[in-house]
């Protein structure tokens, strides 16, 4: 029996190459284009009566595989059918806060993490508001959506505001209302992926934690930015590299965005940015 | 009836968790060694739950015992080459209900290593001896327990086996099926086959066999020849007659059976006695050894199960 | 394993292939053409493009359902079945050795399923050229890919089947498995989007037999390229995985007393 066990042990440490080269040569090509035959959510609920909920779970898993999906494999990612599919998952489950909270995210993300469309997110919401009225979360949602994506401080501050009068909501609802309207700058911002850090956990936990190293990766640039400038005041020109900032004493260390790499610096133009291959590089910033 | 042992069996143990949470162990056969010798008939005998049928599985492989060894055919116990020339029906068989015996006799014979030309004609031959040739090309699921019994002597036979073990062949026949096996089992043993076979009716035994073994909650208790067993007995006869014949000088005792009159006679004053009741004009009906049969010897020898009737249901 | 054990193993897989047949398990066949002739016929009404496409989702669906549910109910009674009502025991006693008997129960099904799955495509094809004139064999590949995953259902019911004492326990078992499996793909996005540790996940989709490895049903019918190279690691996988389910049902059968 011995030796046949050990065969099995010798094909099982197989399994994970075959299938690593099957997923190679197979992930290329399968690119999402799915068809749903059944379209809306209430056709849908037509046709499994008694199992709505069941239903509305097994929408959501098809949901986040889609979405996981097209993030991972496709090739241009359209997210085409991420709506139809909240859409569905909802209208079976309409207080399926997750659905809405996680389907908002989703939809507002730029391309590639999401579906660029935020307009649709604040749709989704709006949907869940009107489902699950006393539910600061989706308030709270609604105002960094209307915020941050969107750009609308008053809107935002409205939301908020909302929200905060609801049982349950958090005490910094009703200020960082007021800081919207106030000081549209990168600590408001800062504030939203806060608390959205507090309250959330798994994925969306993950996503605020990625939007507060940005805001410190900008800082950082801004800084540095600072010291070069500083540095040519002093010395009538520019630094050769950012090393030279902290062997003039000017910085203590070399400066480093979130992820730890070294800040892009162009020595003929003295521009500091974050470097290219950096997870926090974006096209645009706030 | 040469000296080579054709089933040798040494040190055969087996026990079985049993119980509520499967902790306690019955123990179905403990250091059972016996052997049968090439050409004779052997009866393996005892009462239900003795582990008869546990043993015969042991030796077709079907179960594994604790432990023990075994030769069969000269070939160590568990290797599968003695099986092509050996034939077993099990207890209680159960065919494929969607083939015919005659597909089935094919089956079973190509699994034997029978060669394609002769299956089919062994197998037509085989059923006639069972008396099943009319019914060859009926679905077994139409088959009644004693056509499915005589199916599996049949299928035991399908490759011309020196050997020949049946658990229970008698089980589910009437009269004339019994008849029939008897006379197959008989008839085997003249083409110079051994056979095997186990039951608890011990008329059976004692009609065919050579030697038995006696099993007992899973212990050999005897085994030998039945004249070893049962003691050589000058013996009584008894003497069946019928009409009236009034008194008879030098009968050991006289008894009434209804229209019958049973003497029991010593062997010795046969002869002079059975003129006697001819010239009275008695017809004879049966004259019959009295020796103890087998089964007298197994009440008196085995008697009550010291644990109580229901100590073999484990 | 020599020539008079490949012929017992031949012998046993013709007898079970024999068996699926008169127990009318090939009368499936009849429900799948009804469902194509009804499909192709009642479709019409949509869209020109659109109802091409439903009438082969539908055949490849039902040649994949199909397939399964027989590979699945049939498989867990192989060996089962033959336990339980003891028609094994006198094919044991012969020079019949049990693994030879697990194979040739594996090719029998085999077999059976391969003339269901051929039987079902000529079918779609049938349909397919009738109805619209025209018939893509790329649908062979993903024919040929379901077969395959057709192969692994009947390991994954034999492993079970050797391992649990009844048949119910067994098919609850392997349904399980084969159910779980399809979201193979489910699974292993759940490493971006969850809470779940990463090697738990990663380990689950290793384990699991990978039944969503065979589904290259929109592929094929979106008409995107499948490499055959795929197919080969499909089937390297198939090989390989139902190797070590088979190898692990001799070793359970091998030591198991029969009742």
């Amino acid at each position: 029996m011995r030796p046949t066990l050990l065969g099995v042990l010798a094909l099982c440490a197989l399994i994970p190459v075959v299938q690593g080269r099957l997923d190679a040569s197979l992930g290329e090509h399968r690119d999402q284009r799915s068809v749903l035959y059944l379209d809306s959510g209430q056709h849908v609920r037509r046709v499994v009566p008694g199992f709505e909920d069941l239903a509305a779970d097994l929408y959501w898993l098809r949901t986040i595989q889609y979405y996981g999906g097209q993030r991972a494999f496709a090739n241009q990612k359209t997210f085409a059918l991420l709506r139809p599919l909240i859409e569905i998952t909802t209208a079976l489950d309409p207080r399926f806060e997750l659905a809405y909270r996680y389907g908002a995210i989703f939809m507002s993300e730029p391309n590639p993490l999401g579906a660029g469309r935020p307009e649709e997110g604040i749709q989704i919401l709006e949907q869940g508001v009107a489902a699950l009225p006393g539910s600061w979360r989706l308030r709270f949602e609604m105002g960094s959506a209307y915020y941050f994506f969107l750009r609308d401080p008053e809107r935002a501050a409205a939301a908020l505001q909302a929200g905060a009068r609801l049982p349950e909501a958090p005490f910094w609802m009703e200020s960082l209302a007021a800081r919207f309207l106030l000081a549209q700058d990168r600590n408001s911002s800062r504030e939203i992926w806060r608390r959205q850090a507090e309250m959330s956990e798994g994925y969306m936990r993950e996503n605020a934690v990625h939007h507060l190293k940005l805001l410190d990766s900008l800082d950082t640039r801004d800084a540095a930015r600072g010291l070069v400038e500083r540095y040519r005041q002093e010395r009538g020109r520019l630094p050769a590299s950012l090393e030279d900032l902290v062997t003039a004493g000017h910085a203590r260390a070399v400066p480093t965005d979130a992820s730890g790499r070294p800040l892009a610096y162009d020595p003929t133009t003295g521009s500091v940015e974050i470097a290219r291959d950096s997870p926090y590089w974006r096209l645009r910033y706030d | 009836m040469s000296d080579e042992a054709v089933i040798w069996l040494e040190g055969i143990a087996k026990s079985y968790p049993t119980g509520f949470l499967h902790r306690a162990k019955r123990q179905a056969l403990e250091a059972l060694s016996l052997d049968v010798r090439r050409g004779e008939i052997f009866g393996f005998l005892g009462p239900n739950g003795a582990g008869k049928t546990t043993t015969i599985k042991i030796l077709m492989g079907l179960v594994f015992p604790d432990s023990g060894r075994g030769r069969v055919l000269g070939l160590d116990l568990q290797d599968p080459e003695w099986k092509a020339r050996t034939g077993y029906l099990p207890e209680q068989p159960y065919f494929y209900d969607y083939l015919t015996p005659l597909e089935y006799l094919d089956y079973a014979g190509r699994l034997s290593g029978v060669e394609t030309g002769r299956r089919r004609e062994l197998a037509e031959r085989l059923l006639e001896s069972v008396a099943l040739q009319d019914a060859r090309h009926v679905p077994v699921r139409r088959f009644s327990k004693g056509m499915s019994q005589r199916l599996g002597l049949a299928q035991a036979l399908i490759n011309d086996p020196e050997l020949v073990i049946l658990d229970e062949p008698m089980s589910g026949l009437d009269p004339i099926g019994r008849r029939l096996v008897r006379d197959v089992i008989l008839g085997l043993r003249k083409q110079g086959k051994t056979v095997f076979f186990s039951t608890h009716i011990l008329p059976d035994a004692e009609a065919l066999c050579d030697r038995v073994a006696l099993l007992r909650q899973g212990r050999l208790v005897k085994s030998g020849s039945i004249e070893e067993i049962l003691g050589a007995d000058p013996g009584r006869v008894e003497v069946l007659v019928s009409g009236a014949t009034g008194a008879v000088e030098g009968v050991v005792s006289s008894e009434q059976m209804g229209e019958r009159t049973r003497h029991v006679v010593e062997q010795t004053q046969l002869v002079g006695i059975l003129a006697r009741l001819e010239s009275r004009g008695a017809r004879i009906v049966a004259v019959s050894p009295l020796r103890q049969s087998l089964e007298d010897y197994f009440v008196k020898e085995m008697g009550p199960q010291p644990h109580g009737p229901w100590a073999d249901l484990g | 394993m020599g020539g008079p054990g490949l012929s017992r193993i031949v012998a046993v897989a013709a007898n079970t292939f024999r068996e699926t047949v008169r127990e009318r398990v090939l009368y499936n066949l009849l429900f799948f053409a009804l469902l194509m002739t009804a499909s192709s016929l009642l479709l019409g009404q949509l869209s020109i493009r659109q109802d091409e496409k439903i009438v082969k989702d539908l055949g490849l669906a039902s040649v994949d359902i199909f397939g399964t549910v027989i590979a699945l109910f049939i498989g867990v009674g192989l060996i089962g079945k033959e336990i339980e009502r003891r028609s094994l025991h006198p094919l044991l006693a012969r020079p019949l050795r049990r693994h030879e008997f697990l194979l040739g129960k594996f090719v029998g099904l085999g077999v059976t399923l391969l003339v269901n799955t051929l039987l079902m495509s000529l079918g779609l094809f049938a349909t397919l050229l009738l109805r619209y004139r025209r018939a893509d064999p790329a649908l062979l590949k993903a024919v040929l890919a379901i077969y395959m995953s057709l192969l692994l259902v009947v390991a994954v019911t034999l492993f079970f089947s050797t391992l649990a004492t009844s048949t119910l326990v067994a098919t609850l078992f392997s349904l399980g498995v084969v159910v779980a499996g399809r979201y193979s793909e489910v699974i292993r996005n759940m490493r971006d989007v969850t809470n779940v540790p990463e090697w738990v996940v990663t380990g689950l989709y290793w384990a699991l037999p990978n039944f969503h490895n065979f589904d290259i049903k929109t592929e094929v019918v979106h008409g995107d390229p499948v490499a055959l190279a795929a197919l080969g690691y499909m089937a390297a996988y198939l090989v390989i995985y139902a190797a070590i389910l088979l190898l692990l049902a001799q070793i359970a059968f091998s030591r198991r007393d029969l009742q």
